[in-house]
C-alpha cells in the first residue's frame, strides 16, 4: 500500500469515536501507519496492513457495507487493523475481529466487526522474532 | 423501550422488513430467528461493546510514543 494523500471519511466514526469521520493515513513504517483524526489532535490510530502479516486473513464484507461504501470491485478495498500499543511491541495486540475497511475509489470507510470466533479483539502482534512469523 | 412478552413460536414484526422470531426458550437461553434484509447490521452488543472499549484503549496521538513502543 503506498502513501494515501488523500482525506478519508468515516462517516459512522470509529466505534466509540462517532463524532470524529476525517482522518489522514501516513505510513510510520513498513508495517504501521497512523490514521490521525482532522477534527482533533488527541483522536489517532496506529493501524496495519493484515495482508502483510497474516498469510490467511478472510473477511466477508457485507452488501451492507458495500452499498454504503460504494464498493463496486474488490480491488477497491483497503483493509486495516487498529493496533493496541503496550510498551513494546511482545506487549502490543492488534483487532482482528474489527477491521477498518477502505473504499480507496472515494475514500470512505467504516469499522465492521466480523462475527467468527477464531478472530480475536486483542491478537497478539509479536510471539517469534519477526514481526511477519507471528500469524 | 418497549417491553413485549412472546410465547416460543410467536414474532415481532420491525418495520416493513425485520421479523423476530423466538425459537426456543432453555433456562436462562433464549434462541431467536431474525429475518432482516442483508444490509442490516446485526451484532451481539457485547461484542460490540468490547470493539468500543478496545478502540478506546488503542487510542494513541503522540507519534514519539508510537515510536518508542515500535522499535
Amino acid at each position: 500500500m503506498n502513501e494515501i494523500n488523500n482525506i478519508l471519511n468515516f462517516e459512522s466514526g470509529i466505534l466509540g469515536f462517532e463524532k470524529y469521520t476525517k482522518y489522514t493515513l501516513k505510513s510510520i513504517n513498513d508495517y504501521f501507519y497512523m490514521l490521525s483524526s482532522l477534527e482533533s489532535d488527541d483522536i489517532g490510530f496506529v493501524v496495519l496492513d493484515p495482508f502483510k502479516i497474516i498469510n490467511e486473513y478472510q473477511i466477508e464484507i457485507s452488501s451492507g457495507s458495500k452499498e454504503r461504501l460504494n464498493i463496486n470491485s474488490p480491488e477497491d478495498i483497503l483493509v486495516l487493523n487498529i493496533v493496541t500499543l503496550g510498551e513494546n511491541l511482545e506487549s502490543s495486540t492488534v483487532n482482528l475481529k474489527a477491521p477498518l475497511i477502505i473504499n480507496i475509489k472515494n475514500m470512505n470507510g467504516e469499522q465492521i466487526i466480523i462475527d467468527k470466533n477464531e478472530y480475536e479483539i486483542k491478537q497478539k502482534l509479536f510471539r517469534g522474532d519477526n514481526i511477519a512469523d507471528n500469524f | 423501550m418497549l417491553i413485549i412478552s412472546r410465547k416460543k413460536g410467536e414474532s415481532i414484526l420491525i418495520g416493513d422488513d425485520i421479523e423476530i422470531s423466538i425459537m426456543k426458550i432453555d433456562d436462562n437461553t433464549v434462541k431467536i430467528g431474525i429475518n432482516a434484509p442483508q444490509q442490516v447490521t446485526i451484532l451481539r452488543k457485547e461484542i460490540y461493546e468490547k470493539v468500543k472499549e478496545e478502540n478506546k484503549k488503542a487510542l494513541q496521538n503522540n507519534i514519539y510514543t508510537v515510536n518508542k513502543s515500535i522499535k
